[in-house]
């Protein structure tokens, strides 16, 4: 007699903020995605509560957030517990793990090498417990686990850009500038190793207008006018309405993962401010994400884009040429970016193969 | 106990109760992701293979087995034969060594483990030197070492050098982790 698999009812997921919003933003997109798109009741636990609240997450049914630290009564595991990025999880919660057996995740950082997908999703037993333990790799192509999209996304983009009054309205919302197709808008967000002033100081020499939207460290909103560039300083943006600015504009820089991921999904150009490393091994993972996108660009404007990004995570004497550079080729990112877009929507999101993965485990 | 990062091809661990032989092991590391390990391991008791992949920080416990000194000899089909000082001749399987097959060469000295007192792995020297037959053409100017280019060794494995080296010259390689070490004058 056949016997199907118990449904996933409930997942743990367990973060650190380390530093910044990446990680909790990955984790709570996810927390969201399970519960709203799959009807699974999440326990979002994390060490620092403060980080989260930055974020201004709506509250969607099914999902909890807790407090992670020694005082955590933790006496019964979810169906799966994921612990991301390799929080490492206490003591106290492996004996349950034990006790318990649910089926145990280590949520890793999304890369586009060829490494992570020769170990994405391999069962290994853990030393210390004798439990089942899987090394989950977001990635880029159906070898990995994927990237956080959840329904209705590309709907809601299309949507939106297919209307320009919505658009200022939401602008207007945001005291930003109306949507004009004389001016270049660009949203900024890197980390402080990126060049950003060389990169405003090209901009001013631009032939043509230019807005940069970028989140003001202190929360303070203000607006500066430097030859061709107007310098708009705007509040932290919560997840949704960040993904709104992403639409509007031309150009977008992103960092790290969660902005990464969701400019990639708003199918209009983008530079990457990857997270450095020790010995320079995010310029690995920087090269192989550019090599990945190879195929969807054309030969110049891939050139081009590996060209932008050197220069923006690299090599910080040249970025006060970027302005130009850019501007230049726009037309030739645009149309990469939405067929890279295109690609990735045409594949399953994280969510979906997360569950998939756990529930060929529950089979076993 | 040892940490995974230290795990190597003929090292015995027990897991859940189990002895496994890594017949294999990989570092990988970039970006934020942590190191890990992938390894090969082989069930001594079941002779199951399996692969498991393991942060490097994770620890293992370790059994210490008796072994050998010996030097490679020869391949008969997929059997590789070792030889101890006294004429002793070891024989193992292509899956055995697979972690080692890209460096071996006729004489490379060794060492041979066994359990029950049969032979299971072999461990390689820690730092070999050997020819890099192939590579790109030497970047003029580029001593950083931060560029790496692939280069071809005999056995037709390819491992990362900085830009500067070129074809012929002999370069050293940590086999635990394959990755070059210096060039050898």
């Amino acid at each position: 007699m056949n016997s199907s698999p118990t449904p996933i009812k409930t997942v743990d997921i367990f973060c650190r903020v380390v530093d910044n919003y990446g990680d909790i933003g990955v984790c709570w997109r996810l927390a969201r995605q399970l519960a709203c798109d799959h009807t699974i009741n999440v326990r979002l636990l994390l060490d620092d509560l403060s980080a989260l609240a930055a974020l201004q997450p709506d509250h969607p049914a099914g999902v909890s957030v807790i407090k992670w630290g020694e005082n955590l009564a933790y006496t019964q595991a979810a169906d799966v517990v994921i612990e991301a990025f390799a929080c490492t999880l206490p003591d106290y919660v492996l004996d349950v793990l034990k006790e318990q057996k649910p089926v145990w995740i280590d949520l890793e950082y999304l890369s586009a090498e060829d490494w992570t997908a020769s170990c994405h999703a391999i069962p290994s037993r853990h030393p210390a417990t004798g439990l089942l333990k899987t090394l989950f790799f977001p990635g880029f192509d159906a070898r990995t686990g994927g990237i956080l999209r959840e329904k209705g996304l590309i709907e809601a983009r299309n949507s939106f850009l297919a209307d320009k009054k919505a658009q200022n309205i939401w602008r207007k919302a945001h005291n930003l500038p109306r949507i004009d197709i004389n001016c270049t808008d660009i949203s900024l967000f890197a980390y402080k190793t990126a060049p950003v002033e060389a990169f405003l100081r090209g901009c001013e020499t631009s032939p043509s207008p230019v807005r940069v939207f970028a989140p003001s460290p202190a929360g303070k909103e203000n607006v500066t006018v430097h030859g061709a560039l107007t310098l708009y300083n705007i509040p932290f943006l919560p997840q949704q309405e960040y993904d709104r600015l992403l639409w509007t504009c031309d150009l977008n820089f992103v960092r790290g993962e969660d902005s990464f991921v969701r400019a990639q999904l708003a199918a209009k150009p983008f530079i990457w401010n990857i997270y450095v490393q020790d010995e320079n091994t995010h310029l690995i993972k920087l090269d192989a994400f550019l090599n990945t996108l190879k195929p969807f660009y054309g030969v110049q404007s891939w050139e081009r884009l590996v060209f932008l990004h050197k220069m923006w995570n690299e090599d910080a004497r040249k970025s006060g040429d970027m302005g130009p550079e850019i501007f230049k080729s726009l037309a030739g990112l645009r149309s990469g970016a939405e067929n890279w877009a295109d690609y990735l929507v045409g594949q399953s999101d994280l969510a979906t193969r997360l569950l998939a993965f756990v529930q060929s485990q529950k089979s076993i | 106990m040892k940490f995974a990062q230290d795990l190597k091809a003929g090292n015995v661990v027990v897991v859940d109760g189990a002895p496994l032989v890594v017949q294999k092991a990989e570092y990988n590391k970039s970006g934020r992701n942590a190191a890990v390990m992938k390894f090969k391991f082989r069930n001594l008791l079941t002779g199951t293979n399996s692969e498991g992949i393991y942060k490097t920080d994770e620890k293992f416990e370790d059994i210490i087995l008796d072994t050998k000194e010996v030097t490679y000899s020869y391949a008969d089909g997929d059997m590789y034969v070792f030889m101890d000082t006294e004429y002793n001749q070891y024989e193992l399987s292509g899956d055995d060594i697979e972690g080692i097959l890209k460096y071996l060469e006729e004489q490379m000295p060794c060492e041979v483990t066994f359990y029950d007192g049969k032979p299971i792995a072999v461990v390689p020297p820690v730092k070999i030197v050997r020819e890099v037959i192939y590579t790109e053409p030497a970047v003029r100017g580029d001593t950083s070492g931060k560029v790496m280019k692939p280069a071809k060794l005999p056995s037709g494995y390819e491992i990362p050098v900085p830009a500067f080296v070129e074809i012929g010259e002999k370069i050293e390689i940590d086999t635990r982790t394959d990755e070059y070490v210096s060039r050898v004058k």
